[in-house]
């Protein structure tokens, strides 16, 4: 579904991605983990076309994104970091225009559903603005899953939420993996073998761990968080 | 781009920012053309004096109206989401300018009681007034190109806002007489045409006797396209 090649971005002298590869199928659930600054969010607007790469190549459903950026932009659900929306707006309001601009036949159905997956009926008719972090978040998820994409990319889905909002939101990616390639940046390590079946690793925009949860188990033998510090140290 | 365009609306008119905008336009244009313009005592029925306050009413309240264009969707983030939906650039650029003109419009349009006081003092010659007023609206277009542009480059609306009012002064001062008097005196003849020819008063004028020429026409609409050419290559050639 998505194969990142050897992409390179350099923000004047500092570089932000070096040489990164890296491909998700559909039915993968990738971890996409590093400290604050590793790459992580550069990554993920050079795949979803918000910034360019200066070196590379990514490809989309064998499309690349610079040849045929609507087609591949019309794949994709991204959730960008800080959770961007438009706080005048109510959830619904929100969700509907949404659905406009990505030309969805029957809005009212894929409001609807996407409502009734996170939870937003109580709040789906106040303006975003005096809404709950959480509920922030989720009606950002709901954007990104309105026009059920191929490839999801959630830049730190679970933050900000409580414990039982991390629980919904990790069963709900869970229940989507089947159909759907996704790619979730966290920092939160204990969430990568309870939704994750890979795992990406990256420090000062280079590669250093590509697996599955269990690998970079048994790799350490010790906790995640340890072998975490490790390897990023 | 219609869903664009509609939601663009819905962000002036969902909050009360608009109206307020949309009712100081109307007061300092009356104002300005019943004390300082003496209106009533001219004596002549026709708009004309009214209207050759409005651009420098422009300069002000374009600004304003366009100032967070493209600047709040920069500092909340939502540019990211603008940006990654699958619509080309030109679109996105177009549909934000085309909202913007539409509410200015509006508030021109709701100038009109001062069309209907006119008509009942006098018998004023309405085909040149509803030019005048289409002249108007054209030359608003440029305005609202240059006010997006400006609000394109940074993530601050008050600097936004202060460029775009410099810049519209020049535009509409370089035609000035004032101004022309001015820099005839220190630059060759050729220039002072050349920075007369860019200003919106000159071009302004023609299109106020209420016949459109060509020329004015053309000028604007250059204006317009050009500014928001700028716009999209801005986001085209971004990182």
């Amino acid at each position: 579904m998505l194969i990142v090649n050897e992409i390179s971005k350099n923000f004047d002298q500092f570089k932000a991605i070096d040489n990164l590869s890296f491909q998700v199928k559909v039915g993968d659930v990738m971890g996409f983990l590093g400290p604050n600054g590793a790459g992580k969010t550069t990554s993920m607007r050079i795949i979803t076309g918000y910034l360019k790469s200066n070196s590379g190549s990514v490809l989309i459903n064998n499309k690349n994104i610079d040849q045929d950026p609507i087609y591949t932009k019309s794949m994709i659900g991204y959730l960008p970091e800080g959770v961007p929306l438009y706080l005048d707006f109510s959830p619904y309001l929100y969700l509907d225009y949404v659905c406009q601009v990505r030309n969805i036949k029957n809005s009212k159905g894929a409001i609807k559903k996407v409502i009734d997956d996170l939870a937003l009926n109580e709040v789906k008719d106040v303006p975003i603005e005096t809404l709950s972090k959480g509920f922030k978040r989720r009606v950002g998820i709901a954007q990104a899953l309105i026009h059920s994409p191929k490839l999801l990319i959630l830049d730190e889905p679970t933050d900000g939420l409580d414990p039982l909002q991390k629980f919904e939101v990790r069963k709900l990616i869970k229940k989507l993996s089947k159909t759907k390639a996704i790619i979730i940046s966290t920092h939160i390590l204990d969430e990568v073998p309870e939704v994750c079946n890979k795992c990406l690793i990256i420090n000062n925009g280079q590669k250093i761990f590509e697996g599955t949860p269990a690998q970079l188990k048994r790799k350490m033998g010790k906790t995640l968080d340890e072998k975490f510090r490790k390897l990023v140290s | 781009m219609l869903a664009l365009i509609k939601r663009e609306m819905k962000l002036y008119f969902i909050t009360p920012v608009a109206y307020i905008f949309t009712a100081i336009f109307i007061l300092t244009s009356m104002s300005l053309t019943f004390y300082f313009g003496s209106f009533f005592s001219s004596g002549v029925a026709e708009l004309n004096i009214f209207f050759s306050f409005i651009p420098w009413v422009f300069i002000f309240f374009i600004s304003a109206v366009t100032m967070k264009s493209w600047s709040e969707e920069k500092r909340l983030g939502t540019i990211e989401l603008l940006l990654t939906l699958p619509i080309p650039v030109w679109k996105i650029v177009l549909s934000k300018f085309i909202a913007t003109w539409a509410f200015v419009t509006f508030s021109i349009i709701l100038t009109f009681p001062i069309w209907i006081t006119v008509n009942y003092l006098g018998n004023p010659d309405n085909l040149i007034i509803i030019g005048q007023y289409l002249g108007v609206i054209i030359m608003a277009g440029a305005y609202v190109s240059l006010g997006i542009f400006f609000s394109s480059l940074t993530n601050n609306q008050i600097i936004a806002f202060i460029l775009s009012i410099l810049v519209s002064f020049l535009f509409t001062i370089s035609g000035f007489p004032l101004m022309i008097n001015f820099i005839t005196g220190i630059m060759p003849v050729e220039i002072v045409e050349l920075i007369s020819s860019f200003s919106f008063l000159t071009h302004f004028s023609s299109i106020q006797t209420g016949f459109f020429s060509l020329k004015g026409l053309f000028f604007f609409i250059s204006f317009i396209a050009l500014w928001n050419y700028l716009t999209i290559l801005k986001f085209l050639v971004r990182d």
